[in-house]
């Protein structure tokens, strides 16, 4: 009674064998054999264990269909939850099967059997409750784990992720893909033909039925069209929209060293060739090793030279399963043939009769037994009539399933009840998307060939090319299905035994019976409650069987019941192949300044300074934490000068008789009056009337502008400007161009500013009255160009110094250089922030929070009271008229002047757990006045100043003062110095 | 161990880059008053085999491209020219804008994996030019000929470490990480 392989057949490779191990035996197989075909030729055929039960499995199917043969590859490239029927056997490879312990022929997991009765579907809904879920989840969830990472030499595949792009994708190499791609790379148009197997033929290869090799013909003169790209050993796993289709390749041939690849493929036809998969009748402990589906049986034989057992038993519903009796007994097997159907097709027995194999007709298989593998089966026949055959081997078919789930993952295609074969196919779909062959229920590869072709033809006709004729091809398969008798299970004849129609999730009959009793009978909430058709295999061979269950215990047409529906990925994707090497440094766009090397090599901590730009967060010197360093940076600004990198800043240039008229529509403020060589701060509202962007505006000359923006908002200001210009207001006259990376921009800032930037030795005159607080000048600092504005966001004298970015390097040298007397101090965005809370500025994402307007943050000054009308200013208007309860700016000073408060905190009455009159919007400890200051946003604030008010964070009341929101420089004297 | 795409990557010199926008009528007759033409079309390129070129990349942009040496006659032309046009402006981007060279065998291998446009010599010919996403940064694709066959690539300085690092390890290398360059994510998040 054993499996073994076969002295000669298959297309493996004989001359290179290949020893391995799986739970601990040595073994050995050949180049070409999955790791599946080796352990059946070595009559290994306890594989694993069943999820929930820890029932004893094997083989089932001999593909992706497989439901559960996981294992987990120690070595060579340790990974885990690999599937043993697609998996390439390995050189020494040494694997291990997943969720047992110590190995599957001998699992003590099995003693979850003892309490299958407290296990059905649903069960942690109604079991382990008390008392509490929590106590009895570890376990559980241990035990219901697949497979273990590997410990430190786990294997990183290379991947590449990539686009793609082709005229016509053909999806499948067997008889009708192979047929369409041969007619659309003949009419040459482009194509890409994806086949998950490493030879191509589909269910062809090593059937027999293709003599003459047209597959492998057909195949090589694909391959050498310039304008067919091939595929192998490459899965469609998803299809998104418009015909974005991915696919996954492994080990591809044309890029050394690469494991991976996944393929973002834009087609603009499609033909699904995926074929069909075999669906089994579920029967009492059908789920024993040593019962597979008829067409897995052939696979072995023809593929693999592996013969799956000595005597078998063949039970079918439809006429392919003959050819693996035919097929086992060429092979030297002793085989019977029982047929559900009591008139199978003449030919079909004729054949049987001259090969001298047994046939019972009429009849059913009821039970299997034997515990490590099947040793024998109960028949029943049409009268009740029980009889046991002693068999090794059970190849059973219940029918074909199209493979059309990529239709279905376009979400336009129907699933719809085909009578004559007893399953389902697909109905219409997205244009420009077709099934052909077996997909679309056609059986015969002839015929196949020819659908392909056909589909290729009409596809070929959309994109204006003429559709080369094709031969048709000489496949031969005796025994298509064309008719199915549904026999959707096999009813077990004693109470308690097991008909499993689900083998990832271990669902069965009963689990079925008692998700409709329990009033789950859509078929969607079915497969959810039962866990049906979400395991390992996504309910590949299982789940037409349940749909013909539920259709016939609730008395349901299938065509009513439905399938649910697919979604990729159509088999397990590796998500490192889906990111590429998109890792480390590439897995986000940073943007960085011209000086981010000489940040760094400072020590500076980078930080995200908004719209992906990195800036300097604090230099620490050694022993200081952020807090220290900032300290110390303000402070050095507050008392002698400081420097920091404000490229990021948004810039635009703005030139044309119209550029007025657009910024007095764009900010609060009048700017057309604005002169020349003089800038202007500008609050920018959105339609809704509350705060977008601020910045400052300077007037270059009679022409031309230059409008600033924040770091972050510099796109949304694009964007916004643009609009208008190119929708609202097309018929102005004027450009903008953003500049923001053009310039770099290094900011002098504290009262020896001024000192430093003479110590520069411009060629142009810097004095106050030359150069005037919101004046500019420009001219060269040495050899570098250089132009100046004087803005300040510091509280202290400021000049913003802008320079092509090609000397941003050298000009901060400079700079370095010319305030060391002065003790320059490099200055990062922490320090920033304290300086411009002391100051009272306010900024984005603090005080800017996307409900307050101009009037609450104290900008009412600035909103002009002559123009007639700006963006925003309507809205603005009708809030505050229709909520005069508004949030307004106001200074906080904790009452413990040590006190730091956590930014955003709410600020409620009395500090209760009530609904909050404010919030704390910044919060820092200030050089300027040696105490905890903050700035925050409080209802009626203005009209409180004085008052104690308490922010509560968490169960904590911390009383504060309101003061005015500025503490620094409140008369702007050093600012204007 | 040779490269699995063996193109071969050049970070080029800073070019002369200017960057023009206005009313069709304007950035014409600005153009043609500094010696240059306007492509007809958007997403062409007029005069690729002499210098400097003009880059049509929308109805009422283009972007002027010479060599590094021509920036400061170039310069002069476009501001005489462009000051006699109101509604059409021009400003010096070279500082802008950094450029990577991709040629020979692989280039197209490389670009696909984060370029999502069609590289086929059908659907981009050469003398074509196109704004487009390249692993998540916009740049302008230029497919060139001279001096031999394959693509420029224009992005904003800002991402040049970004890109180069991509173009490299897309290509089969290792990570370029020079000592300094920082391209690690920041440690902290915080507005300012």
């Amino acid at each position: 009674m054993t499996a073994s392989r076969l002295a000669e057949g298959g297309a493996i490779d004989r001359t290179k064998p290949i020893s391995f191990s799986f739970d601990g035996m040595s073994l050995s197989g050949f180049a070409g054999d999955t790791l599946a075909s080796a352990l059946l030729a070595n009559d290994v055929m306890v594989v694993g264990r069943s999820f929930k039960l820890h029932r004893p499995r094997g083989l089932f199917g001999a593909g992706y269909d497989d439901p559960g043969s996981m294992v987990e590859r120690l070595g060579p490239r340790p990974a885990t939850n690999q599937l043993a029927t697609t998996t390439t056997l390995d050189n020494h490879g040494v694997y291990r099967s997943v969720g047992t312990w110590p190995n599957a022929r001998r699992d003590l997991g099995a003693v979850a059997q003892l309490f299958s009765r407290f296990l059905p579907a649903g069960f942690y809904y109604k079991t382990f409750m008390w008392p509490t879920w929590h106590l009895f989840e570890p376990f559980i969830r241990g035990a219901a784990g697949l497979g273990r990472v590997p410990g430190a030499d786990v294997w990183e595949p290379v991947s590449e992720s990539r686009f793609g792009a082709c005229d016509v994708m053909v999806i499948g190499a067997g008889p009708a893909g192979l047929g369409a791609a041969l007619v659309a790379g003949r009419s040459g148009a482009s194509v890409i033909l994806v086949d998950d197997g490493s030879a191509p033929g589909g269910r062809l290869s090593g059937d027999g039925g293709d003599p003459q090799g047209w597959a492998e013909r057909s195949w090589q003169e694909l391959g050498a069209m310039p304008n067919v790209r091939l595929l192998p050993n490459s899965t469609a796993w998803g299809y998104h929209e418009h015909h974005l289709i991915t696919v996954l390749e492994r080990d591809p041939r044309d890029a050394a060293g690469l494991d991976l690849r996944n393929w973002k493929i834009r087609a603009a036809e499609v033909i699904v060739a995926a074929g069909a998969l075999e669906r089994p009748i579920p029967f009492a402990n059908h789920d024993r090793p040593g019962v597979m589906l008829a067409s897995a049986v052939r696979t072995w034989l023809g593929r693999f030279g592996v013969r799956a057992g000595q005597r078998a038993v063949v039970f079918a519903n439809n006429v392919s399963a003959y050819g693996t009796a035919l097929a086992l007994s060429r092979a030297g097997a002793g085989v019977t043939v029982v047929d559900a159907r009591a008139e199978p097709e003449v030919e079909a027995i004729s054949a049987l009769t001259a090969a001298n194999i047994g046939l019972i007709r009429g009849s059913h298989v009821c039970k299997a037994y034997g515990r490590g593998r099947v040793e024998a089966v109960d028949v029943i026949d049409g009268r009740g009539r029980v009889s046991r055959l002693t068999c090794d081997l059970v190849a059973v078919s219940g029918g074909w399933n199209p493979t059309f789930h990529m239709a279905s993952q376009t979400r336009e295609a129907r699933s719809v009840w085909h009578e004559d074969l007893a399953t389902f196919v697909a109905a219409h779909g997205p244009a420009g998307f077709r099934l052909a062959g077996a997909a679309r229920a056609e059986f015969d590869p002839a015929g196949c060939a020819m659908d392909g072709a056909r589909a290729a033809a009409d596809a070929l006709a959309v994109l204006g090319r003429k559709a080369p004729a094709l031969e048709q091809p000489a496949l031969l398969e005796p025994f298509v299905t064309r008719r199915v008798s549904p026999l959707w299970f096999v009813p077990p004849r004693k109470k308690g035994e097991k008909v499993f129609v689900d083998f990832s999730g271990d669902v069965t009959t009963d689990d079925v019976g008692l998700a409709l009793r329990e009033g789950f009978d859509s078929i969607e909430l079915l497969k959810r409650y039962t866990t049906a058709g979400m395991g390992v295999d996504q309910g590949k061979s299982g789940h037409v069987n349940i749909i013909g269950i539920v259709g016939a215990l609730t008395g349901a047409t299938t065509q009513t019941v439905g399938t649910t529906t697919f979604r990729p990925p159509f088999v397990p994707v590796e998500f490192g192949a889906i990111a590429g090497q998109r890792n480390k440094a590439r897995l986000y766009p940073w943007r960085h300044t011209p000086l981010t090397d000489w940040h760094i090599a400072r020590g500076a901590v980078m930080y995200e300074a908004g719209l992906r730009w990195q800036r300097p967060g604090y230099y620490p010197l050694p022993g200081e934490d952020w807090a220290k360093a900032a300290s110390r940076e303000a402070k050095a600004v507050r008392e002698t000068v400081g420097v920091y990198d404000g490229t990021p800043l948004g810039k635009f240039q703005l030139k044309g008789p119209d550029v007025p008229r657009l910024l007095d529509l764009l900010y609060i403020s009048d700017f057309a009056r604005l002169s020349p060589r003089r800038g202007k701060y500008g609050v920018m509202l959105s339609d809704d009337g509350l705060i977008m962007d601020d910045g400052v505006v300077f007037r270059l000359n009679e022409q031309q502008w230059l409008l600033h923006s924040s770091t972050g908002a510099a796109d949304r200001v694009h964007q916004h400007i643009e609009q208008i210009l190119q929708v609202h207001r097309p018929d102005w006259q004027l450009s903008l161009i953003p500049v923001t990376s053009q310039w770099a921009n290094a900011t002098l800032c504290g009262p020896m500013a001024r000192r430093v930037l003479e110590a520069l030795q411009p060629d142009f005159d810097v004095s106050r009255e030359a150069l005037p607080f919101m004046g500019m000048t420009e001219g060269l600092i040495g050899d570098i160009p250089v132009r100046v504005f004087r803005v300040s966001w510091t509280g202290e004298a400021s000049f913003e110094l802008n320079t092509p970015a090609r000397h941003a390097l050298a000009l901060w040298e400079r700079i370095m250089a010319a305030g060391q007397p002065f003790g320059i101090t490099p200055v990062g965005s922490e320090a920033n922030h304290i300086l411009r809370v002391e100051a009272g500025y306010i900024s984005t994402g603090h005080e800017v929070d996307g409900t307050s307007d101009a009037f609450d943050l104290g900008l009412g000054p600035l909103v002009s009271r002559t123009k007639p009308d700006f963006i925003g200013k309507r809205s603005m208007e009708l809030r505050r008229l229709a909520d005069p309860q508004r949030f307004e700016l106001i200074g906080l000073l904790p009452v413990d002047p040590a006190k730091p408060v956590p930014e955003g905190a709410p600020l409620t009455p009395n500090g209760d757990k009530a609904d909050q009159e404010g919030f704390v919007s910044a919060c820092v400890m200030s050089v300027a006045r040696g105490r905890v200051i903050a700035l925050g946003l409080l209802r009626h604030g203005r009209a409180r100043i004085g008052q104690t008010v308490h922010a509560r964070v968490r169960n904590e009341i911390i009383p504060m003062t309101v003061v005015p929101p500025v503490f620094h420089d409140a008369d702007r004297a050093r600012v204007k110095s | 161990m040779s490269q699995r795409y063996p193109a071969r990557i050049t970070r080029l010199p800073m070019l002369a880059l200017f960057e023009a926008r206005g009313s069709e009528a304007g950035l014409l007759a600005a153009l043609a008053a500094a010696g240059l033409n306007l492509p007809p079309a958007t997403k062409s390129i007029a005069g690729q085999a002499t210098r400097p070129c003009v880059l049509r990349l929308g109805p009422r942009r283009v972007l002027i491209m010479g060599e590094a040496g021509e920036e400061a006659a170039l310069g002069e032309a476009l501001d005489g020219a462009f000051a006699k046009v109101p509604g059409a402006d021009f400003a010096l981007v070279s500082d802008m804008f950094a450029a990577f060279e991709l040629s020979g065998k692989g280039s197209a291998d490389i670009l696909a994996q984060g370029l999502p446009l069609d590289l086929s010599e059908a659907a981009m010919p050469a003398g074509s030019a196109t704004g487009t996403e390249l692993w998540g940064t916009t740049v302008i694709i230029i497919r060139s000929e001279v001096p031999q066959p394959g693509f420029r690539i224009i992005v904003d300085r800002s991402y040049a470490g970004f890109i180069e690092d991509w173009l490299t390890v897309a290509s089969g290398g290792t990570s370029a990480l020079r000592p300094g360059v920082m391209i690690a994510p920041p440690r902290s998040w915080k507005p300012s």
